[in-house]
Parts: C-alpha cells; structure tokens; sequence
C-alpha cells in the first residue's frame, strides 16, 4: 500500500514538472512575434498618428504603415515631420528640423527636455537601507555618505558600513523632526534614488505607518521634513532626478498621481489602469500609454495634466492567436515563474475548453485498461482515472511513464 | 538493530561527509574573506551600496549555492552506488528488519547527514553575515540561501531512489525528473530574497520526494526487472 502511494506522489511531482515546462515549449514552438501598434500624438497638427506593422507572408519581411487620426496613409518622411521630438536625430540630419514649433524657439534646453520612461506601480525589492546624500553640497554632485538609514519601530537609525553600528547622534538629531510632524514608525515605504549618478538630491519619500507621506531631506546637514497630504494608500512611488516633477505616485487601485517640485499633486486622469505606463513628456505635452493585453490607450496631457485627447488601437497578442486557442484545449492550467523573482504562479486555464482532453485521456486509459483485463474498480485504477480527468494531458503522461505493476 | 544499521552507514558514508563538511566550511570563510577584502579595497560604503542597490546586486555568497548539493551528491553516491553496483544490498536486504523499514533508516540517516551538515554551513553562514551586514540585508539573504539547502534533500532523495531502481529504464526517468526538480531551485538570481515566495512551494517538493526512496526499495527487494 506505501509504494502505491508513493508512486502517486512521484506522478504529483511529474504532473508537477510537466505544467510548468511543457505550455512553455509550446508557446516558444509556435509563438510569432507579434505585429507592432504604436500611437503617437503630433506637436505640428495637434492630432493622433498611428504607426502599424504589417507582415509579408511571402518574403517574410515585416514593414511600418504610418496613417493619420482620419487613417490616411502618411510616408514616413512626413510622419518624422510631424514628431519632431521623435525623431530629432534624423530631422536634423536630414536638415528638416524646425526652428521653431507653435511659435516657441526649439532651442537646446527644450529638445533636452523629453523624458521617456516606464512606471510600474508593484514596488520592485528593496531592502530598506538608503544612503541619505546631502542635498545641497558644497561641490556640485552627489556624495555618498559613509552611513545607511533604515526606519524601524525605534525610529530612523543609521548605520555606519564599516562598524555595522548605530550611529546614536545623528540617528537622535534626524529623529527629532519626524517625531515633532506625527511621523508614525515604522515606514512602510523609503522611496527615492540611492545612486551618486545622478546631479542633485532630492531626498526620500517616505509613507509612515499611517500611510501618511513625508518627504526627508539633508540640507547642510540638517534634517529637512515636510507632511505632503495625500488621500489613500500609497503602493509605489517612482521619483526622477530631473524636470519638473519629483515622482509619480501609485495609489492601491494603481491610479497614478504626479507630485511637482512646487509639492502640488496631480492626478492623472487614466481609466481602467494595469499598473504600467510608458511615459513621454515634452515642452508641449505628456503623455501616457497603457497597453492591455488586446488595445493600446494614449492620453494626452498638457504640461498642467489636465486630459487633452485620448485614442485606443487594439493590439495583436499572442493570447487571441488560434496557436493559444489550441494551447487552451490542451493544457488544463499551467505553472509559471516570474522572470527573475522566481515566485510560482499557478495559472488556472480561464477558458474552459480542455475538458474535451480531459475525457478523451480517460476514455483510452479505460479502454486500456478493459483490453488488458483490468479490474478498472481497484482503488489504485479509480485513483489513477481521477488524475487524468483532472490533470487531463499531464495526469495521462505521469500516469503512463509510472505505471502500477502487481 | 537501528544504531548498527547507522553504524553500517556512517562506515560507508564519514569520508564523502568530512570531505564535503570541510570544503563547506571552507567555502564560508571565502566567501566571508572576499567580502572583507572587498570593503578594504573599495570602502565600506561603495561596497554595501553595491549590495544593496547594484543592477542587479553583488551576490557575494552565491558560492555556496553548490555546496549544500555537493555535500547530498556525496553522501548519496557513497551510501547507495558501491552497495547496489556490487550487489552487496541483497545482504543488507536479508538482515533481520523489515525491509522497508530498513530502506526507511538508511535514508532517514542519510538525511541526518546532510541536516548536520547543512547545520554546521548555515550557522557559520549566518554568524559571518551578521558581523557584517544589518539585519535587513541577512533576513532575505537568510530566505534565499534556506532554499539551496533544501535542494539538497530533494538531491539526496532522487539519489536514493534511482540507485536503488532496478530498471534501467525508470532509473533515467527518475534521473531525469530529478534533475528537473533540482533546476527549480538553481535559478539565477538577481536580488537578496530571492525564492521567497515560492520557498512553501519547494519546501513542500523536497518534502514529498522523502518516501520515495521506499518505492524503489518496494521494487528491489520484490525483485521487479
């Protein structure tokens, strides 16, 4: 009865290896890349323009379209002329740079102005130990301090690198001042940007366990700390180095606000948020885009986010492919990892279509089993029937790699 | 009859456990060396800024990754392979204990091994990384490298199960699938605390792969081909 039961074990950890691998090696097998949709909003005509990859089948090459918001076919000439902060570089080359755009100079500060980025509002890992920098140093750039902070249920503490001892002083003189603005410890956030590459320092961010904000400071060596009201919970927060904004700011129902070095918050007006944005702002306007797994929305702010114009393009996606349709009939769930973090995910098939499998795996294990002049009532063959209806392909192969001898 | 069965064993298996427990110990005080020498030569500060916020950050102990495996590998080769390659676990099989009771003691003593090996790395470990780095950097640390001493006991396990197969066949397919488990726990990682929340998962594999020993045995001793 022992080893009967430690073979369905070794098919568990078989069933196991099998969801996570084998969906996998399908979808590398049969995945094609897919097809580009991009969204751009013009600074000349104020207007969308869609760039589209489209394929070849016989050559197998694939080319960009660009339309305009009507879908008016543009070439691609005029489509640079249109986003001048796009395509600078090549404009320039090509001598057809603009002097001036909306009746503003493009002068060097304003072309070095764009800022493109990704915000993800799940925290990335952090290990709570920041290096606070003098944020206004003699020299010009940023100096890295020979101490850590961490902020912890006795307050903000920090930490000499090379004695791994508690620095009682400073950590006293920096506590005083959270503790005369209600700071409540321990932090549950520290955020900021603990990297000398960077020109000036602003500080850290920080939300304490109230979930109220602070923003920390070393002015001269002197603690600098101000409450910035913010209603809700705070999941992230994204801080810049540079421009006109200290950080983006994620709510728990990853809607995203901007806080402006004059400490004014901004939200930004984005419907049906995923929690990933790809950012472009320029002197005219920021934009932001959301990508699903079937469209693509670009909002479009002015420089006071206010919402000025927003477009929708659907998008290819591997999971609309008639490839994925026939991974869905095959696999009952499948088991992933997250790049890098290596978290296991159980992923439930949604679509509930691999039950004909299912069946069809123990119709043969019965027909099998009546060929062979089994008994199909034993408990190991009714234990064995269960796998496979419901682990369906994986059950049947575990079940056939570790057969049951007498 | 238990205590000269783990005599029988510890005969069979103290060299490949001193020899893998020494290289351990030695691989710590490295790894602890290298750090040392590393805050020496590029300051205290650079190099905890390096651990902590470097993309992706230094992981200075991830020469211990091996070694909880090296120590399973070990013990497992030395206390199965010579036995069942020269037939001599028939003779073991026919002393007077129940057979699978006696499979069960050979493994459960084979897993002693590895715990006080793995005891023995794991507190020198721990004891080092918390001279030298606060409690924020050791506690993920801590979680990342529990995870590689797991390993070991799942390593450990498929050894025993596939020496003892007497099928050619199933023991590459247990060869196989025991290799594929163990990739789980070997990725390459890319920050401290890594594995963390899929450590339940894998303790639970490690865990359920511990009877799978007496299934090979079960095989063997009815004389399955």
């Amino acid at each position: 009865m022992g080893a009967k039961i430690v073979r369905i074990l070794l098919i568990l950890l078989a069933i196991f290896i099998m969801a996570y691998y084998l969906p996998s090696f399908y979808q590398k097998s049969v995945e094609k890349r897919p097809y580009k949709t991009m969204i751009y909003f013009s600074e000349v005509t104020h207007d969308f323009i869609i760039a589209k990859e489209s394929g070849d089948t016989l050559n197998r090459q694939a080319e960009m379209h660009y339309y305009d918001a009507k879908g008016n076919e543009i070439p691609e000439k005029e489509y640079m002329k249109l986003l001048p902060f796009n395509n600078t570089r090549k404009l320039k080359l090509m001598g057809e740079m603009p002097d001036s755009l909306n009746g503003i100079e493009l002068n060097n500060k304003i072309l070095k102005s764009v800022r493109r980025s990704i915000l993800i509002a799940e925290p990335f890992y952090s290990l709570a130990l920041n290096p606070l920098f003098e944020s206004q140093p003699e020299r010009i750039g940023v100096q890295l301090p020979d101490d850590v902070f961490r902020i912890n249920k006795h307050g903000i503490e920090f930490l000499n690198c090379e004695s791994n001892r508690i620095e009682q002083e400073k950590s006293k003189k920096f506590n005083q001042p959270l503790i005369e603005k209600g700071f409540s410890f321990p932090a549950k956030g520290i955020y900021g940007i603990p990297s000398t590459i960077k020109l000036k320092d602003d500080g850290y961010f920080i939300v304490d366990n109230s979930n109220r904000l602070f923003h920390l400071k070393m002015i001269k060596g002197e603690p600098f700390c101000k409450e910035i009201k913010f209603n809700g919970t705070i999941k992230n927060i994204k801080c810049h180095s540079s421009g006109d904004l200290f950080c983006h700011i994620f709510d728990d129902n990853n809607q995203i606000y901007v806080l402006t070095r004059e400490y004014e918050l901004h939200k930004i007006p984005v419907e049906n948020p995923n929690g990933r944005f790809f950012v472009t702002s320029n002197y005219f306007y920021n934009t932001y885009k959301v990508n699903d797994k079937d469209k693509s929305t670009l909002y479009v702010l002015s420089p006071e986010y206010k919402l000025i114009a927003k477009h929708t393009e659907t998008i290819d996606h591997y999971s609309h492919s008639k490839e994925a349709e026939i991974e869905r009939s095959i696999f009952p769930f499948k088991i992933m990892r997250t790049p890098g973090l290596a978290h296991f995910i159980p992923i439930p098939n949604p679509v509930k279509d691999f039950y004909i499998l299912n069946l069809i795996c123990a119709g043969i294990f019965i027909i099998i089993k009546l060929i062979r002049r089994r008994k199909i009532w034993l408990p190991v063959n009714v234990a064995d029937f269960t796998i496979i209806l419901l682990t369906g392909i994986y059950g049947f192969i575990g079940v056939w790699i570790f057969p049951n001898r007498k | 009859m238990i205590l000269h069965l783990f005599y029988k064993e510890w005969i069979k298996t103290r060299w490949a456990f001193l020899g893998a427990l020494i290289i351990g110990i030695c691989i710590v005080f490295y790894i602890f060396i290298m750090v040392e020498n590393r805050m020496t030569m590029l300051g205290a500060k650079n190099y905890t800024l390096s651990v902590l916020y470097d993309n992706p950050p230094v992981i200075y102990y991830s020469l211990l990754q091996y070694i909880p495996l090296l120590t399973a590998i070990c013990i497992g080769i030395s206390q199965y392979i010579p036995e069942v390659k020269n037939k001599r676990i028939r003779l073991t099989l026919h002393l007077p204990m129940n057979n699978q009771k006696l499979i069960a003691c050979m493994a459960l003593f084979g897993l002693l091994l590895i715990t006080v090996s793995n005891g023995i790395i794991f507190v020198l470990f721990e004891w080092k990384n918390q001279l030298l780095f606060p409690a924020e950097v050791t506690r993920p640390v801590t979680v990342t490298i529990i995870n590689w001493f797991i390993a070991s006991y799942l390593a450990y396990n498929y050894i025993a199960m596939t020496a003892l197969e007497p099928n050619g066949y199933r023991q590459l397919l247990y060869a196989i699938t025991g290799l594929i488990l163990l990739s789980l726990y070997f990725n390459n990682i890319n920050f401290h605390g890594a594995y963390k929340d899929s450590a339940p998962v894998l303790a639970i594999i490690a865990l359920v792969s511990c009877p799978l020993v007496l299934f090979s045995g079960y095989r063997l001793n009815k004389g399955e081909r």
